[in-house]
């Protein structure tokens, strides 16, 4: 069994003879008082839970759980009221005092463990929620309908450098970078006019440090019988996110900058290389042409020559003769190596 | 800036441009062809007419930038886009009307291919390979385009003297080898395109998309017979995405980079009633779905506009008129609508030096404008005083001015319950 701490408070000896018997047997540890001062007294012992009589001396039960329940410390310790009448005023006053529960009179064993029981694992679980809160590295807060601050956790502290209590009580604008901060309020207004329930915002706050932050926050509107009576809000530091974001949007402008001048440059190039290509094929296209009338011309002379060669002819005219035949064949020789083409 | 969405307002599109040449290695035009932005290479395209229509559109506009000279812009349109005279959205001298090879050619067809050329356009038929039905479209077209690299060159020569005769210049595409090059150089090919001279290079622009009130509402007024300047006029005033997409395009060599605009009328002027009407459904066209809410910044930019226009109209800015200064105020978010800087974003608008000084130079007349509209948007007393005082302008214009432009430019943005 756990070592859960019960408190019980009652006037009536018997009745405080039996809770505690019927605690300490299940296995519990037990606080006992017998009038007001002393439950508020053993309360600060922070049990984990507190079986209290409406009817106590000195202070009454609904008053020590007011009291209780005002304290940071005790606040959260579930309380059970044992009423000492049945009537529903009394039943109402128990819950107006804060209490979470009631017992009535007489008790039955079974029935007051099983209640205990429920009232405890309710407060684990409360705690277990409180905790993922109060640990989360986002920032958590409540505000009321005018926007003052009734909640923060503690990452909220660390971020802002501010502490709790310099912040509960303030309105979320006054964190806001001051140029921001009327707009922010217009968005708000509009939010709580408009009642639109959950908001998406990125907002610049400013740290004690006077330092300034962006958050992306998501605000919710708390609602109370078509009455807004709050805000909740979770925000996370993106001041970084966006100094990425704008570096990444000026590489990507500036990529695009290059891209531009690469677009015109590539548009210049390929036209370059492609006149190259038709200045090259045209430039081939004109030497074909040349050899080909080359060739002709030349076939010509040398018809003429073979037709000379086959006249009558002096020594010396027909040494002149083959000196031309021989430049012919040269010349075409010449012009085959370097325009290309096999001679004839 | 109190951003509510994540995303950015404006969206990334792509095209892809492949240069065409004659013979003597000049580009003579670029042939624009859709990609869906997707890393793969081939374009997936979902549907053949929004395709087309975004190609030209945004497509057209963005390939323009790149143009120093008169060459020509190669679209292809579906048989639905030519039957419905989209194409005469784009400038006749330098759009060559792409037409698919499966066309019917109906009497309608060759009506609108008749206008077409009257108009100025040129007109080219894709993937022809000489058949009949291809055959009767030969007298109302100025290029046919074949596709070689599935024909011998036997066929491509039958091809070439099948048309021998007509006025009409051959273009092969798909032009992977210098020996292609040269075989159909000697056949008597007038252009070629290919990636022998250069692949198809992808393009990436940012676009504004149009409200789906001013979709609705450009839709409505076509419905009127009817159709007046005023009403077009009001609904491109009304949508600063549409007038960002109007001057882009005439940010051309068509129009003359010494045109500069000051307003949106002017602006209008210059493109003409028909052919804005036939663009700017083109431009509803080629998005299935506008924005459903209106950008803050696009309600920032028109309140600011009005706003200033207001002041010009009171008489406080007499030397100003009041259309440029609405151009200039609801213009003046362009930077954070695109997340461009202002300095990129105007070497792509032409507009006139006194609205483009007042976005850069601090000191301009037009620019204290700006700061005081500014001044009023952040509640800044201080900031409103001071500029009052430096423009000389009445503080009781100035409300009326502010109250009055912020109810128009909601009344201008509501939603279309």
């Amino acid at each position: 069994m756990d070592n859960k701490i019960i408190m019980v408070a009652d006037s009536d000896p018997s009745d405080l003879k039996f809770l505690k018997t019927c605690f300490v047997s299940a296995g519990y540890q037990v606080l006992q008082a017998s009038n007001g001062n002393q439950a508020f007294e053993q309360a600060m012992q922070l049990p984990d839970l507190i079986i209290l009589n409406t009817m106590l001396p000195e202070t009454s039960g609904f008053k020590v759980c007011q009291q209780l329940k005002r304290h940071v410390k005790t606040t959260d310790i579930p309380v059970i009221f044992v009423p000492e009448s049945h009537g529903d005023d009394t039943i109402l006053k128990c819950f107006e005092a804060g209490g979470d529960d009631y017992i009535l009179k007489p008790f039955q064993e079974q029935a007051l463990l099983h209640r205990a029981r429920i009232r405890l694992n309710l407060k684990g679980r409360k705690n277990h929620y409180r905790q993922i809160v109060e640990k989360a590295s986002d920032v958590i807060y409540c505000t009321d309908s005018t926007g003052r601050f009734n909640y923060v956790n503690p990452f909220t502290e660390r971020l802002l450098g501010f502490s709790r209590e310099e912040i509960i009580g303030k309105n979320f604008l006054e964190f806001i970078r001051p140029d921001f901060a009327i707009k922010v309020k217009k968005f708000h207004q509009h939010q709580v006019k408009e009642k639109v329930e959950k908001l998406y915002t990125e907002i610049p706050v400013m740290t004690k440090g006077r330092k300034h932050l962006w958050l992306a926050q998501h605000s919710q509107l708390l609602m109370h019988k078509e009455k807004v009576i709050g805000f909740q809000a979770i925000a996370r530091d993106i001041s970084q996110t966006r100094r990425l974001e704008k570096d990444l949007r000026s590489i990507a402008n500036e990529l695009e900058m290059t891209n531009r001048q690469l677009i015109q440059a590539n548009d210049n190039a390929s036209e370059m290389a492609a006149k190259a290509e038709f200045a090259n094929m045209a430039g081939n296209e004109l030497l074909d042409s040349l050899r080909v009338k080359f060739d002709t011309y030349l076939g010509d002379v040398g018809g003429v020559i073979s037709r000379l060669a086959d006249t009558a002819l002096s020594d010396v005219q027909r040494q002149d003769v083959e000196t031309i035949r021989s430049a012919c064949d040269h010349l075409l020789n010449l012009i085959h190596d370097s325009m290309g083409g096999a001679p004839k | 800036m109190i951003t509510t969405e994540r995303s950015p307002i404006f969206e990334y599109y792509y095209v892809a441009r492949q240069p065409v040449f004659n013979n003597s290695g000049e580009i003579w035009g670029h042939e624009l062809l859709y990609h869906s932005g997707s890393n793969d290479q081939t374009a997936e395209i979902t549907n053949d007419n929004i395709a087309s229509l975004c190609v030209a559109t945004s497509g057209f506009t963005m390939s323009q930038f790149y143009q120093d000279t008169s060459r020509k812009i190669c679209i292809h349109f579906t048989e639905a886009l030519l039957l419905d005279g989209s194409p005469q959205g784009l400038p006749p001298s330098i759009t060559v009307i792409e037409i698919p090879g499966e066309t019917r050619p109906s009497t309608r067809l060759l009506e609108m291919l008749t206008g077409f050329r009257k108009e100025g356009y040129t007109l080219a038929i894709d993937a022809y390979v000489g058949n009949d039905r291809q055959k009767d479209l030969l007298d109302y077209i100025d290029v046919v385009k074949i596709d070689i690299s599935t024909k011998s060159m036997q066929e491509i020569q039958d091809i070439f003297s099948s048309i021998k005769g007509r006025k009409i210049l051959k273009l092969a595409n798909k032009v992977k080898n210098r020996e292609d090059l040269q075989r159909l150089r000697s056949l008597g090919c007038d252009f070629y395109q290919g990636q022998f001279f250069a692949k198809p290079i992808k393009l990436r622009g940012r676009k504004l998309k149009p409200t789906e009130i001013s979709k609705f509402r450009i839709l409505q007024a076509f419905e009127n017979p009817d159709l007046e300047l005023g009403t077009i006029q009001e609904i491109i005033k009304a949508d600063p995405s549409i007038t960002y997409q109007l001057l882009k395009l005439l940010n051309s060599v068509v129009y003359g980079f010494s045109v500069k605009i000051d307003s949106v009328n002017r602006a209008i002027n210059l493109i003409g009633l028909k052919r804005l009407t036939y663009w700017l459904r083109m431009v509803v066209m080629s998005d299935l779905s506008g924005k459903s809410q209106t950008p803050e910044l696009y309600t920032l930019g028109l309140t600011r506009g009005r706003f200033l226009e207001d002041l010009a109209r009171e008489g406080e800015i007499k030397s100003s008129n009041p259309e440029k200064l609405f151009l200039f105020g609801m213009l003046s978010l362009i930077e954070p609508m695109l997340e461009m800087p202002m300095k990129m974003v105007l070497e792509e608008l032409p507009l006139s030096d006194e609205i483009k000084n007042g976005y850069i130079d601090n000191s301009s007349i037009y620019s204290k404008y700006l700061q005081l509209a500014i001044a009023i948007e952040n509640f800044d007393l201080q900031g409103i005083d001071q500029m009052c005082l430096e423009l000389g302008i009445n503080k009781k214009a100035v409300a009326k001015a502010s109250s009055s432009s912020i109810a128009w430019a909601n009344a201008m943005v509501q939603s279309m319950e």
